[in-house]
C-alpha cells in the first residue's frame, strides 16, 4: 500500500512541478529558482511548525518544475524575447522566426530537442553510468579552474567586431571595429566585478542569501529584453500556427549531437550553463542551419537544467550542479538509489507532460500577445519580476537589479554578445577555483 | 501605432523616409530611433556606474553579521556571517606531504555549536600565522556559511585573518 502511495505521489508531484511551470512560461522574467526560492522558504516556514515534506513530495516536485521550465522557457524566449542565461541564443533565430510570422514553428522546433535531449538523459543516466561519471570527475576535478579559464578566453576571443569596415580610415574605423568587442569586455569585467561583491560581501540579508544572485540574473538577461521590448515598439505579425521541420531528420541528429555535448560539458562543469555549453558545442559542430540550431540549443537547455538537477541523485557522484540542486541539498540530502530513480522516473513523466503542454501554451501565449500587445506584458511581467526581487530580497535586492539591468542593456545597445553578463558567475568562480578568489576579494576591499 | 511605426521611419528633421538609418542621407539629421536608443546608452551608463559604486561602497562598509549559531536556518546558505564563541575541541589539522591543507575546529556559543573549517593555502597560512586557536579558547570568526538539508552545517574560512582571538573577561 505504500508503495502505491509513493508512486502515486510521485506522479501527482512531477506534473503538479510541471504545471508550476507554466507560470514562467506565461510570464516572461520570473525564473524556475524564483519559484523554487519561494517553495523553499515555504517548506521552511512549515518545517519550523514541525511538518517536513517528504522525499516523495519534493524530489517529484522539484524535478518537475525542472523539466517543465527547461522545456517552456522557450515559449518567453522565442516570442517575448526574455531569455534567461542559458536561453540566450535561441533569441536571434526565434525573432527571426516570429518576424516570418512562424514564432509558433521555432518554439516548437525547439520543443523537439528538448524531447530528444530527454531521451539522451534517460538514456544516460538510466545505464549504469555512475562509475563513469565518478571516474571523470576525479580525473577533471583538478583541471576544472583552467578548463573554465579556457572557456572565458574562448567566450572573449570569439567576440568579432562587427564595425570598421567602412567610412574613414584611421581612428574612427578603429574605435568602429573595437565597439563590439570593446564593450564585450567591458561587460564581462563590469558583471565580474559585480559577481565578486555578491559572492563575498552581498548587501542582501544573510536571511536571503540562499537566492543572492537572483536579482542580478533577473537584471542581466531578462529585464534588457523586456526594455527593448518597451523601447522598441514592436509589433508581432500575424502568426500563422504550421509546424514542420523540413529536411527532419539531418537537422534533428546534428542539433542532438551538439546540443548533448554543450549541455552535458554545462551540466557536468561548475558554473557553465546551458548557453555557453550550447555555444561552444555549436562552434564545434558547426552549425549553420537556423532549425539544427534551435533543435541544439533545446537539447542543450534541458540537458544543462535537467541533467545538472539528476548529478545530485547519481549515486557516489551526488555533483551539486546549479541552482536547483544548490536549493534540493538545502531540504534534503539524497543518497539512496531508492532517490535517484524516484527522480529519473520524475523527469520522464513531467518531459512527457511539459511536451504535451508546448502547443497549447504556444498558442495560448500567441493569443494573449495578440489581445494585450508586448508591451502590456512586458510591463506586466516586469512589475511581477520586481515584486518577487523585493519579497525575497528586499531593497537591496532592487538595487542589484538596477545596476545589473544597467550591466545587461550594455551589450543589447553596443551590439555586443549578452553572453558576457555571464562573467557574473565565471570570473569570481575561475578565480576561487584557481585558489585567487579570496585575493582579488582582499585587493578590491572586500574581505 | 502604426503611425509610430512609420514615424520611426521618417527624418525628425526634414520629413522623409530615412528607413532604419541613423542619420538621414538627406539633410544628416538623426533619426528619432537612434536620439531614443542614445538616451538608452546614457541611462545604461548612469545605471551602471553609479550602481555599481553605490553597490561597492556599501559591500565595503558593511560589517558582517554577527549571528548566534542556533539562529542559522538552510536560507542563509552562502552568507557571509561572524560568529562569537568558544572553542570546544582540539583542532583537526591534515597536511598532504607535509603541508598543510585543511583544518577545521568545533565553536560553541552556549546556543549551539559549528564546524569551522578552512582549506589550502588559507589553512596553511593560519598555521604560519600562529592564528589557530587551541581547546577552551575564545575567538570570532567569519567566514561563508554552507547550510545543507541533512543539517550539516559549516563555517568556510576564507582568509587567515578572519580568526579573531578573544580575551576573555
Amino acid at each position: 500500500m505504500g508503495d502505491i502511495v509513493s508512486i502515486l505521489s510521485v506522479i501527482l508531484f512531477s506534473l503538479l512541478g510541471v504545471l508550476f511551470s507554466c507560470l514562467p512560461a506565461c510570464l516572461p522574467g520570473v525564473h524556475v529558482y524564483n519559484i523554487l526560492g519561494l517553495f523553499v522558504l515555504a517548506s521552511h516556514f512549515l518545517a519550523g511548525h514541525g511538518v517536513l515534506p517528504m522525499p516523495e513530495v519534493l524530489i517529484p516536485f522539484f524535478a518537475g518544475l525542472m523539466v517543465g521550465y527547461a522545456m517552456l522557457n522557450t515559449i518567453p524566449s522565442i516570442l517575448l524575447s526574455a531569455p534567461d542565461e542559458s536561453a540566450l541564443f535561441t533569441v536571434l533565430p526565434g525573432r527571426k522566426y516570429l518576424m516570418r510570422g512562424r514564432g509558433y514553428e521555432a518554439v516548437m522546433i525547439t520543443a523537439l530537442g528538448g524531447v530528444a535531449g530527454l531521451f539522451v538523459l534517460l538514456i544516460i543516466f538510466g545505464l549504469p553510468t555512475q562509475y563513469f561519471f565518478m571516474f571523470v570527475r576525479k580525473v577533471l576535478s583538478p583541471h576544472f579552474h583552467w578548463i573554465i579559464w579556457c572557456v572565458i578566453g574562448f567566450m572573449l576571443m570569439s567576440e568579432w567586431p562587427k564595425g570598421g569596415t567602412r567610412g574613414m580610415a584611421g581612428w574612427y574605423n578603429f574605435f568602429d571595429a573595437w565597439r563590439s568587442i570593446g564593450i564585450g569586455l567591458i561587460t564581462f569585467v563590469l558583471s565580474g566585478l559585480l559577481g565578486f561583491i555578491l559572492f563575498y560581501r552581498s548587501p542582501v540579508s544573510v536571511n536571503a542569501s540562499f537566492q543572492n544572485l537572483m536579482p542580478a540574473f533577473i537584471g542581466l538577461f531578462t529585464l534588457p529584453g523586456l526594455i527593448m521590448n518597451l523601447a522598441g515598439k514592436f509589433q508581432m505579425p500575424k502568426q500563422t500556427y504550421q509546424c514542420s521541420v523540413d529536411g527532419g531528420c539531418d537537422a534533428l541528429l546534428h542539433g542532438t549531437v551538439a546540443g548533448s555535448l554543450g549541455g552535458g560539458f554545462a551540466a557536468f562543469f561548475p558554473v557553465i550553463t546551458g548557453g555557453v555549453g550550447g555555444f561552444l558545442a555549436g562552434h564545434a559542430t558547426s552549425i549553420h542551419d537556423d532549425r539544427s540550431f534551435l533543435i541544439s540549443q533545446g537539447v542543450s537547455k534541458l540537458i544543462y537544467y535537467v541533467g545538472g538537477f539528476i548529478f545530485l541523485f547519481v549515486p557516489g557522484v551526488n555533483m551539486m550542479r546549479g541552482g536547483a540542486a544548490s536549493m534540493m541539498s538545502g531540504l534534503y540530502v539524497p543518497y539512496t538509489k531508492y532517490d535517484y530513480y524516484m527522480v529519473l522516473a520524475a523527469v520522464a513523466i513531467a518531459g512527457a507532460c511539459a511536451y504535451l503542454l508546448m502547443s497549447p501554451l504556444t498558442k495560448f501565449v500567441l493569443k494573449l500577445i495578440g489581445k494585450f500587445g508586448h508591451n502590456i506584458i512586458s510591463i506586466v511581467a516586469a512589475l511581477v519580476v520586481f515584486l518577487v526581487v523585493v519579497f525575497i530580497t528586499g531593497w537591496a535586492g532592487v538595487l542589484i537589479m538596477l545596476t545589473a539591468t544597467g550591466i545587461g542593456l550594455l551589450p543589447v545597445l553596443f551590439g555586443a554578445r549578452r553572453m558576457n553578463c555571464l562573467g557574473i558567475i565565471l570570473l569570481p568562480v575561475a578565480c576561487m577555483m584557481s585558489g585567487c578568489g579570496a585575493a582579488v576579494a582582499t585587493w578590491l576591499g572586500l574581505l | 501605432m502604426k503611425n509610430d511605426v512609420e514615424n520611426n521611419e521618417l527624418c525628425p528633421d526634414c520629413g522623409r523616409y530615412i528607413g532604419p538609418a541613423s542619420r538621414c542621407p538627406y539633410c544628416d539629421g538623426i533619426a528619432s530611433a537612434t536620439v531614443v536608443r542614445r538616451r538608452m546608452k546614457i541611462a545604461a551608463l548612469t545605471l551602471v556606474v553609479a550602481g555599481l559604486l553605490f553597490l561597492y561602497m556599501m559591500a565595503v562598509n558593511r560589517e558582517i553579521k554577527l549571528v548566534v549559531i542556533n539562529d542559522i536556518t538552510p536560507m542563509m546558505n552562502y552568507a557571509p556571517v561572524r560568529i562569537a564563541g568558544k572553542v570546544v575541541r582540539q583542532p583537526y589539522v591534515s597536511k598532504n606531504d607535509g603541508v598543510v591543507n585543511y583544518l577545521s575546529f568545533l565553536v560553541d556559543d552556549g546556543t549551539g555549536s559549528l564546524r569551522v573549517s578552512a582549506q589550502g593555502d588559507v589553512a596553511g597560512k593560519i598555521i604560519n600565522a600562529d592564528k589557530l586557536p587551541h581547546k577552551g579558547d575564545s575567538i570570532e570568526v567569519s567566514g561563508r556559511l554552507s547550510v545543507k538539508g541533512d543539517g550539516s552545517r559549516k563555517l568556510r574560512i576564507l582568509m587567515a585573518e578572519q580568526v579573531v582571538e578573544m580575551n576573555d573577561e
